[in-house]
């Protein structure tokens, strides 16, 4: 459904991204990274944000920058969300349902199911400026999911969450992802262990690893023996990251 | 829309914009009834208007910059534009929003001045529809398109300096500075102590660029009812590209690829055509302190040049008749057709202001060389032909001719006038009236988007006529009576029963000093009020009296004799100044019978003591002192200056209102003046009041 082909990205002399190509069908992706691998430039790159200095980013197989719906469809979470904090939850929704271009008639709807998504129907009246650090973000998930976006791009979405509404998240995603496509930025591995069917691990710029999720702790296990526990992704992505250090 | 709601519920929500917003709004209605105040106590609307709303508007400006900035870097600093950008024209749509959200809190001040505007048109009462027009004008440029421009370069600069409030608050006290004259010390640094005009041109250049409010904050010049308040068409070139250019730098931000580059292209050539219709600006009045100014530009252009004196210059020809095609549109644009009475000759020479660029002279046969030295144009023979073509444009800082108002009296050399004549009398600080003193025949045609008056027989900006100077006059300027003209404005109009007992005033005064082929038959001539503004900058031109029409700054049947025959009766030396004055009072019987100094009888023993001092007073030279010197000098002049007044004004009281002889002193002193006499003013009439008193 989306994919990245020989994508480079520089700002000024540095390099920041080097020729990568992804492909994502639907489901749940885990983009996984260190500080300043990448990952914020890639999810900016695919969002239409940055333009970059070779290769495109395809959707249904057809660059994005020429392809005026691509937006209508895109669900995007960046990693700094704020809102303005004179208007009401539900104003504010409205607001993010007028750029979007959603009809009057469907926003009181797409705004109680998204709200209803990441449990903030409650303070729908609330003006913003009451809302805790972790309801905002919250409220980020929900303004992405306004609209039922095809393709869903979520930078760090479940940093400040507590961890009830990390689970509560965990498990939305699981729902989102059946007829969607879902990339999660993040550092916590235990959110992509949780949800995310496929792993693209980036270091430097470059793809480690992109494959299931299933695929990573294999490495794991191979590379490490078996030792009696479970393999997971962590296991896997400290490997990789463990190696090129 | 809703984003629109959303906008506007932001910014009236938020304290920090509301409450200010509304104090702004309040501010706006005190304003509007100290004017009102203002106007109902002075009856002078022009003064009004610009103490408490055009000077003051640069504050609300400054205040809507706030706004503007404020309103659209809560986007930036609430981390939304990333995931704005992320929508199709997310950030165009958001930004818009701002933007009408905005114009939308504008607009309610705009309308509140606009309906004070129409509120004081009604409260002033004079059916004159240009005024209106004036007022409606002045409340869309000064307080519409410049409070639209202050939210503009507001959004402009919260799109292109995000959070950077350092950077912005400095920005908007740079831009508020520059529109008030706080700036005039600094900018007149360059000529006043490098002796550098260019750079003085250049600052104020840019100053200028940045003027929203044209009428600034510190400035003392009064508004005149004939121009009112400065909106020449560059006026609203300036308005309108500050709000054009922030609109196209905050566009910038809100598109990516193609878009975005031809929107940096656009706004290059806005700015280009911002910048180059600015430097075609032709006439535009300026009044400030810079050398190029209203006030100031003459007295220094002739006080840095080469002094010529040209009274008693014979030009050798004379014209008998002009053809004059003038376009009046940013400047003045000519084409004057002269035709001369002695064709024959070498050589002519003729007065044309500096200020006019001098394109080509041709006759029949073609172009033909000229020199230009200043003032004056050269030409060889005509070969043959009796007529010229002079095609020229430009403009002279203080008699404007522009889209707002044309001033142009017949005595200054605005067209070709024969021979050469000084245009500025350094001694007398004020502008030589030249005049002919034969009749030429006129046909001048105006293009001009205004009606034009003038001092010719005609209508639809076309007149014909005989006279030895033509005056055209446009503006907020109308015949209030038959054959008088003035500004509607203007509380002070010459009437018909003034025009005629001026008249009466100095027939009587011509008979007393004898002179009866002297009497003026002021009645029989137009009259056109010159605006008050024409005694900024010279004390000569008050009155000036043409073949068929008069040109006067006065209006009273008094002052407008007085001024008549201070034309007359000219100046000897600046010593003479008080003897004078009293002089011209006690011929035109002006003087006030009431006054404590007409109730008792002059001290004659005291007059002679007095005079008696101030003839052995020595005039007291500055040269190489000491502090005690310097002490001593000081008081000897200040108390020559004392007796010099003390001495002229009982001096002349005595000769001109107390003295069995007063009829014969007077028919004495007038010869005097008009005579080519160089004996000093105050011997004379000291040496006079001695023969009448006896040792």
């Amino acid at each position: 459904m989306i994919a990245v082909r020989d994508l480079c990205k520089r700002f000024g002399r540095k390099e920041v991204l080097h020729s990568i190509s992804l492909s994502m069908g639907n489901g749940c992706y885990g983009l996984l990274g260190a500080n300043g691998a990448g990952k914020t430039t890639l999810i900016r790159c695919m969002a239409g944000l940055f333009e970059p200095q070779r290769g495109e980013v395809l959707y249904d197989n057809r660059p994005i920058h020429r392809l005026k719906g691509f937006q209508r469809d895109l669900g995007y979470l960046p990693q700094a969300f704020g809102m303005l904090p004179e208007l009401t939850l539900y104003e504010m929704m409205d607001y993010m349902c007028s750029l979007k271009g959603i009809p009057r008639s469907q926003c009181a709807g797409e705004i109680a199911q998204a709200l209803e998504f990441v449990n903030l129907e409650e303070w729908a009246r609330e003006r913003v400026r009451t809302l805790s650090g972790g309801m905002v973000r919250r409220a980020g998930i929900a303004q992405a999911v306004l609209g039922d976006p095809k393709v869903l791009l979520l930078d760090e979405p479940t940093a400040g969450l507590d961890p009830s509404e990390r689970a509560r998240f965990r498990n939305s995603v699981r729902e989102l992802k059946r007829d969607r496509t879902v990339l999660l930025s993040t550092h916590i591995v235990e959110d992509v262990d949780a949800c995310c069917d496929n792993v693209i691990v980036i270091h430097g710029g470059r793809i480690l690893f992109s494959g299931p999720s299933d695929e990573l702790r294999e490495v794991a296990v191979r590379q490490a023996g078996h030792t009696g526990k479970k393999p997971t992704v962590e296991d896997g992505y400290l490997w990789l990251t463990n190696g090129i250090a | 829309m809703r984003l629109y709601k959303h906008s506007l519920s932001v910014f009236l929500r938020d304290r920090k914009l509301s409450i200010p917003y509304h104090g702004v709004l309040a501010l706006v209605l005190v304003m509007s009834f100290c004017c009102l105040g203002s106007y109902s106590r002075y009856d002078d609307v022009f003064s009004a208007v610009r103490w408490w709303l055009a000077r003051p508007v640069i504050f609300i400006i400054a205040f809507f910059i706030y706004c503007g900035y404020e309103l659209t870097v809560r986007m930036h600093d609430n981390d939304m534009v990333e995931y704005v950008r992320a929508h199709t024209l997310g950030l165009l749509k958001a930004y818009s929003a701002v933007l009408f959200s905005l114009l939308t809190i504008v607009a309610v001040p705009s309308s509140m001045f606009f309906a004070f505007f129409l509120f004081l048109y009604q409260r002033v009462g004079v059916q004159y529809t240009p005024f209106l027009v004036h007022l409606t004008k002045l409340s869309v440029l000064y307080f519409g398109l410049s409070l639209a421009a202050g939210a503009m370069l507001g959004m402009a600069m919260a799109a292109r300096l995000r959070s950077n409030r350092l950077a912005v608050y400095t920005l908007t006290t740079g831009f508020m500075l520059l529109n008030t004259t706080f700036t005039d010390a600094p900018f007149r640094v360059p000529h006043l102590v490098f002796n550098s005009y260019l750079v003085e041109r250049a600052l104020y250049y840019v100053k200028d660029f940045l003027t929203l409010v044209p009428h600034q904050l510190g400035s003392y010049f009064a508004i005149y009812p004939i121009y009112g308040f400065p909106m020449e068409p560059v006026r609203w070139v300036v308005a309108v590209f500050w709000v054009l250019f922030p609109l196209t730098l905050v566009l910038v931000e809100c598109f990516t690829r193609r878009i975005r580059r031809a929107l940096l292209v656009a706004s290059a050539l806005l700015l280009l055509l911002g910048v180059g219709l600015f430097s075609v600006r032709g006439s535009v009045l300026a009044m400030d302190m810079r050398n190029d100014s209203y006030a100031y530009a003459d007295p220094i252009y002739y006080a840095d040049r080469l002094r010529q004196d040209y009274a008693g210059y014979e030009a050798g020809f004379a014209i008998e008749a002009y053809r004059m095609d003038l376009t009046v549109s940013n400047e003045l644009h000519a084409q004057v057709h002269v035709t001369v009475d002695n064709p024959g000759r070498e050589g002519y020479e003729f007065t044309l202001y500096h200020g006019y660029i001098l394109k080509s002279v041709r006759t029949e046969g073609g172009e033909i060389p000229f020199t230009r030295e200043g003032d004056y144009v050269s030409i060889g023979g005509l070969n043959g032909s009796d007529t010229l073509v002079f095609t020229y444009h430009g403009k002279s800082p203080k008699f404007y001719a522009n889209a707002q108002a044309i001033t142009l009296p017949g005595y200054f050399a605005y067209y070709p006038k024969a021979g050469r004549s000084n245009i500025w009398d350094l001694d007398r600080y004020g502008y030589v009236v030249n005049l002919p003193p034969y009749e030429s025949v006129y046909t001048v045609k105006v293009r001009s988007g205004l009606k034009v008056f003038c001092s010719l027989a005609g209508g639809d900006n076309g007149f014909h006529g005989r006279s030895n100077g033509v005056s055209l006059f446009a503006g907020m300027y109308d015949e209030v009576a038959h054959g008088i003209y003035a500004e509607p404005m203007r509380s002070d109009q010459p009437t018909r029963e003034s025009i005629l007992e001026a008249e009466q005033i100095l027939t009587d005064a011509f008979l007393r000093v004898g002179h009866p082929d002297m009497v003026i038959a002021l009645s029989d001539k137009k009259f056109l009020q010159t605006p008050a503004s024409f005694a900024l900058n010279s004390n000569t031109d008050n009155t000036v009296i043409m073949s068929d029409h008069i040109v006067s700054s006065s209006a009273g049947a008094q002052g407008l004799a007085c001024s008549i025959m201070t034309s007359i009766v000219r100046p000897k030396s600046a010593g003479d100044f008080w003897f004078r004055t009293r002089y011209l009072s006690y011929l035109l019987r002006g003087q006030d019978e009431t006054s404590l100094a007409l109730q008792s009888e002059v001290d004659t023993s005291l007059l002679l003591e007095e005079m008696e001092e101030w003839l052995l007073l020595p005039d007291p030279r500055a040269n190489n002192m000491t502090e005690q010197e310097r002490a001593g000098y000081l008081a000897a002049k200040r108390r020559r200056s004392e007796l010099e007044r003390a001495v002229s004004e009982k001096a002349a009281k005595y000769l001109f209102y107390e003295s069995a002889r007063k009829q014969e002193n007077l028919r004495f002193f007038f010869d005097y003046f008009t005579s080519e006499s160089t004996e000093d003013c105050l011997q004379l009439a000291i040496t006079r009041v001695r023969e009448e008193l006896g040792p």
